[in-house]
C-alpha cells in the first residue's frame, strides 16, 4: 500500500471535559475519495476540525505527508501547506475580490499579489470554470459560485489532499451534481485526496470510494462504500437504506410536518 | 393542567377527539409526565387513534438521554468556580493584548503578513471617515459650552477667561475623550461587527488553514490604524471645540478674536498637546483591543453578533472613562 497522505492515528479530541472523539484512526490514501459519515453528535466536525489543526487534539496524531500537524511549529506550518479546505458556506473573505481571495493563501506565503500569483490565481480560477468572477466580491456570487471560488483558492497551493465540508449544502441538486463532477475531475486531473463530509447521498454516490462512519465518536466502519451497503453493521445499512428508499424520503418529511 | 395533574389522579374523557394540534399533544404530554413525577396518574378514556398517534409522537423513545441532572453547587463552590472562571478570563485577556503588539511588532518586521494595503484601508475606514462626525459633534458640544461658560463669565466681567477655560478643557478632557467616546460607538462597533461575521461564517477558520495568525492578518491593521488615527482625530476635535469658543468669544461676548488667541496661547502649552497624543493612543488600544477580543470570541449565530457589538460599544465607553479619570488622577491631582 502507497504511503499515505493523511494518517490519524488514535485521536482523542473533546471540548472541555467532554470527550467526542475516543481514539479515531483512519488513513487515506494518495488520490483517493474519502466521506466521513455520521449522525448528528457523532463527531465529524470535531474529528475535522482536529485533523484540519484548528483544534488541539488530547491526544492521538495527525499526520500529513509524515509531517505531525498536531504538534505545532514548522512542522504543522509544512503539513499545512499540503491541506486545502472547502468550508460549508465558502469562507470568502468578504473584504476581498474573488482574485484577491484566491491568491491570499500565495500572499500569506510571501508572493505580492500581482505577476505570478495573479497568473496561478487566474489559473486556478479558469479550472473551476470562474474567471468571469476576478473582480467580484463574494456578496456578488451565488452559492454555487461562491464554493468554486472557494475551491480555487484551495488549491492554489496545489495541495495534496482536499477537505470538504458539505460541499453540497444550499446548492440545488443540478448545483451540487456539476460541484461533484468538478471534485471528481480535479482528483483525475491533479491525482489529489479528497476527504468530504456529507450528508448528501447522490454527493456520496457519485464520489465515494471509501467510507469513515462516526457513531459516538468512535469508528463503526471504515472500508470500501460497497461494503458499507453490502456488509456494513446494521446501522449503516440502515442510514443508506432510509436515505436510498424514496418512499421513506417522503414520509420523513411528512413526519416532520405532522409533528 | 400540568399542576393538577402533580396533587391528583386525572381522568381524561377523549373518545370524542377529532383534531390535535400540536400545542393540545404537548400541553397532554407535559401532563402525563408531571403526573408520574409525583406519583399520579393521568388516564385518557377512550382516546382516539388520531390523539395515540400524536402522544407517540412526542414520546422520545428508550433510546432518548435522560436530562442532565444540575445540582447547583454549594456557595462556597460556586463562588470559587466564578472566580476561577473571572481569572482565566482576565490571564486570556492579557495574552491576548500580548500577542496584538507582538503582532503589530511581527507585521512592522514582515515576519508575518497581511493583505497588503490593509492597514492603509483600515486607516482610512477607521480614521478618515470618522472625521466629519468627530468635528461635527466637538464643535457642537463647543459651542453650548462656551456659550453656558460665557454667559456666567460675563456676568462677573471675566468673559477674556473664556479661551482659558475652553482650551485647557478640550486639550486635557473634552478633546480627547469625546473623540475616544465617537470612535467607541463608531468604529469599535463596526470592528466587532465584522470580525463577528467574519468567525461566524468560518473566515477565521479559512484564515488559519491558510497559515495566517489572526492577530497579524486582522487586528495588527487595526490596531495600527486606530493608534494613528485616534490621536490625530482628537487634535482636530480640540481645535474644533476652542474654534467654536471662538466663534461665541467674538460674535456673543464681544471679545477680539487676537486677545482670544493671545489667552489661549498663554493657556495651553505644549505639554498639554503631548498628553492629548498620549491618551488618544491609550483610548485606541482600549478599543480596539475590547472590540477585537468581543469579535473573535463570539460563537452562535448573527443574534451573537448584535450582542457582540452591543458589549464592545458599552465596554468601550466604560473602560475609556475609567482610563481617563486614571490619567486625571496622576496628571492633575
Amino acid at each position: 500500500m502507497p504511503e499515505p497522505v493523511l494518517s490519524v492515528r488514535d485521536l482523542r479530541a473533546g471540548y472541555g471535559t467532554r470527550e467526542i472523539l475516543k481514539k479515531v484512526s483512519v488513513d487515506v490514501a494518495p488520490g483517493e475519495i474519502r466521506v466521513v459519515l455520521g449522525g448528528s453528535g457523532s463527531g465529524k466536525s470535531t474529528f475535522l476540525r482536529n485533523v484540519l489543526g484548528l483544534e488541539t487534539p488530547w491526544s492521538g496524531e495527525v499526520r500529513v505527508l509524515g509531517e505531525n500537524l498536531a504538534a505545532g511549529g514548522h512542522a504543522a506550518d509544512r503539513a499545512r501547506n499540503h491541506l486545502g479546505v472547502l468550508f460549508q458556506q465558502g469562507a470568502l473573505v468578504t473584504s476581498l475580490t474573488v482574485g484577491q481571495n484566491v491568491m491570499l493563501p500565495l500572499v500569506l506565503d510571501g508572493i505580492r499579489p500581482d505577476g505570478a500569483a495573479e497568473e496561478i490565481a487566474r489559473a486556478r480560477l479558469s479550472r473551476v470554470r470562474l474567471s468571469h468572477a476576478w473582480g467580484l466580491y463574494p456578496g456578488e456570487l451565488s452559492g454555487g459560485m461562491r464554493k468554486r471560488a472557494a475551491l480555487a483558492r484551495a488549491l492554489v497551493r496545489e495541495p495534496r489532499i482536499l477537505f470538504c465540508d458539505e460541499p453540497s449544502a444550499g446548492l440545488d441538486p443540478l448545483t451540487s451534481k456539476e460541484l461533484d463532477e468538478l471534485l471528481l475531475e480535479l482528483r483525475d486531473t491533479l491525482g489529489l485526496s479528497i476527504v468530504l463530509v456529507t450528508h448528501e447521498l447522490d454527493s456520496i454516490r457519485a464520489l465515494a470510494e471509501k467510507v469513515l462512519y462516526l457513531h459516538l465518536g468512535e469508528v463503526l466502519f471504515d472500508g470500501p462504500f460497497q461494503d458499507a451497503l453490502d456488509h456494513g453493521p446494521a446501522r449503516i445499512r440502515d442510514f443508506f437504506a432510509r436515505r436510498l428508499d424514496p418512499a421513506d424520503a417522503i414520509l420523513s418529511s411528512s413526519w416532520e410536518i405532522l409533528t | 393542567m400540568a399542576h393538577r395533574a402533580q396533587r391528583e389522579d386525572l381522568l381524561l374523557l377523549s373518545d370524542r377527539v377529532e383534531e390535535v394540534d400540536a400545542l393540545a399533544a404537548g400541553c397532554l404530554h407535559n401532563a402525563r409526565r408531571q403526573a408520574s413525577r409525583t406519583g399520579r396518574r393521568l388516564a385518557l378514556k377512550s382516546p382516539t387513534a388520531r390523539l395515540l398517534q400524536r402522544l407517540d409522537a412526542l414520546d422520545p423513545g428508550p433510546d432518548a438521554p435522560a436530562a442532565p441532572a444540575r445540582p447547583g453547587l454549594p456557595f462556597l463552590e460556586a463562588m470559587g468556580a466564578r472566580g476561577w472562571k473571572w481569572a482565566r478570563h482576565q490571564r486570556d485577556g492579557a495574552v491576548f493584548a500580548v500577542e496584538m503588539i507582538r503582532a503589530v511588532f511581527d507585521l512592522a518586521g514582515g515576519r508575518s503578513r497581511t493583505w497588503p494595503g490593509a492597514t492603509w484601508r483600515q486607516l482610512h475606514e477607521l480614521g478618515t471617515t470618522a472625521l466629519p462626525v468627530v468635528l461635527l459633534l466637538t464643535g457642537l458640544i463647543g459651542l453650548t459650552l462656551a456659550l453656558l461658560m460665557g454667559q456666567q463669565l460675563a456676568e462677573y466681567g471675566a468673559s477674556i477667561h473664556l479661551a482659558t477655560l475652553m482650551g485647557v478643557a478640550f486639550t486635557r478632557e473634552v478633546g480627547p475623550l469625546l473623540t475616544a467616546v465617537i470612535l467607541a460607538g463608531r468604529s469599535g462597533s463596526a470592528i466587532t461587527a465584522e470580525l463577528a461575521s467574519m468567525k461566524v461564517q468560518e473566515e477565521i477558520d479559512a484564515l488559519r488553514t491558510m497559515g495566517a495568525r489572526e492577530a497579524v492578518f486582522l487586528v495588527a491593521p487595526r490596531l495600527l490604524a486606530m493608534m494613528i488615527s485616534m490621536p490625530i482625530l482628537a487634535l482636530f476635535a480640540s481645535a474644533c471645540g476652542i474654534s467654536a469658543g471662538l466663534l461665541i468669544a467674538v460674535f456673543e461676548l464681544g471679545l477680539s478674536p487676537d486677545v482670544y488667541l493671545q489667552i489661549l496661547s498663554e493657556a495651553v502649552v505644549a505639554q498639554d498637546i503631548f498628553w492629548i497624543l498620549v491618551k488618544s493612543a491609550v483610548f485606541a488600544f482600549i478599543i480596539v483591543f475590547l472590540a477585537c477580543r468581543i469579535g473573535l470570541s463570539v460563537h452562535g449565530g448573527s443574534d451573537a453578533v448584535g450582542r457582540a457589538t452591543t458589549s464592545t460599544v458599552v465596554a468601550g465607553i466604560f473602560w475609556t472613562i475609567i482610563a481617563d479619570c486614571a490619567f486625571a488622577l496622576v496628571l492633575y491631582l
